[in-house]
């Protein structure tokens, strides 16, 4: 599925000024580094509450498709602005992990 | 042959990665393949952020032979691994509560490095710790 998809029919807040619309093939949910490093795919949706400049990084390293931040959790300007510097794609919504995967495998991810 | 050397800060959370990200683009550029560049971006990742969480400071000395073998060596000045054995088991760590804050401390970095690369060796001390990964890259 698009990430737009996402904002479009389910209302989920954009939070970087990215010009990309990526294609969402998996997900990988988690909130310690090491473990999404070591476990996630390329074109995954990360789904974390973490908020740190760190997730670009990695989120870039993995070369994941875009970071979607549950629980409204707060996210730090300067993870805005490094995700903005690479064109990257963050996204934000009130809904738990387990809502947003099952949101996720609606639309056929 | 390339021969580069990047400095690491101790504790410099904010540039975490940078370094990875670096390494990744330069071999990207020089045409090393997606599996190679994942299991190096993965592998100097953790050992960049490893040396920024737990060590006083230090350098990363990227190599790249003629023959396509890639070593990354990261030494950095102390105060070394107390327990290698306790350090080398999935899930261990001795970060603190800051370094846990930002998502770090999962107690997977090492495991995840000698898991990603050709060759490992962890030399330590008080005085240092120096670990050698090598990939063969072409």
């Amino acid at each position: 599925m698009k990430a737009s998809v996402l904002t479009e029919k389910y209302g989920f807040e954009k939070l970087s000024v990215s010009s990309q619309d990526p294609e969402i093939k998996h997900a990988f949910i988690g909130d310690l580094l090491s473990w999404v490093m070591g476990h996630a795919k390329g074109d995954d949706a990360w789904i974390t509450i973490l908020g740190h400049p760190n997730i670009i990084a990695v989120a870039l390293l993995r070369e994941l498709a875009c970071v979607i931040i549950a629980h409204d959790a707060q996210v730090q300007p300067e993870t805005i602005e490094k995700a903005n510097q690479e064109d990257f794609l963050i996204l934000k919504s009130s809904l738990s992990a387990y809502e947003i995967c099952k949101i996720l495998i609606s639309e056929g991810v | 042959m390339i021969h580069q050397h990047f400095r690491v800060e101790k504790e410099d959370y904010a540039n975490a990665g940078r370094i990875s990200s670096q390494i990744k683009q330069m071999l990207k550029q020089l045409g090393v393949s997606s599996e190679v560049l994942r299991r190096i971006a993965i592998s100097c990742y953790e050992a960049e952020i490893n040396m920024i969480i737990h060590s006083y400071g230090g350098e990363v000395v990227l190599s790249l032979t003629a023959e396509g073998q890639c070593e990354l060596k990261f030494a950095d000045i102390g105060p070394g691994i107390e327990d290698v054995e306790k350090a080398m088991t999935p899930g261990w760590s001795t970060a603190k509560a800051s370094a846990r804050e930002f998502g770090f401390g999962a107690g997977m970095g090492l495991p995840n490095i000698k898991r990603n690369c050709d060759e490992f060796t962890l030399t330590t001390s008080p005085e240092g710790t120096t670990l050698v990964i090598g990939f063969r890259v072409l």
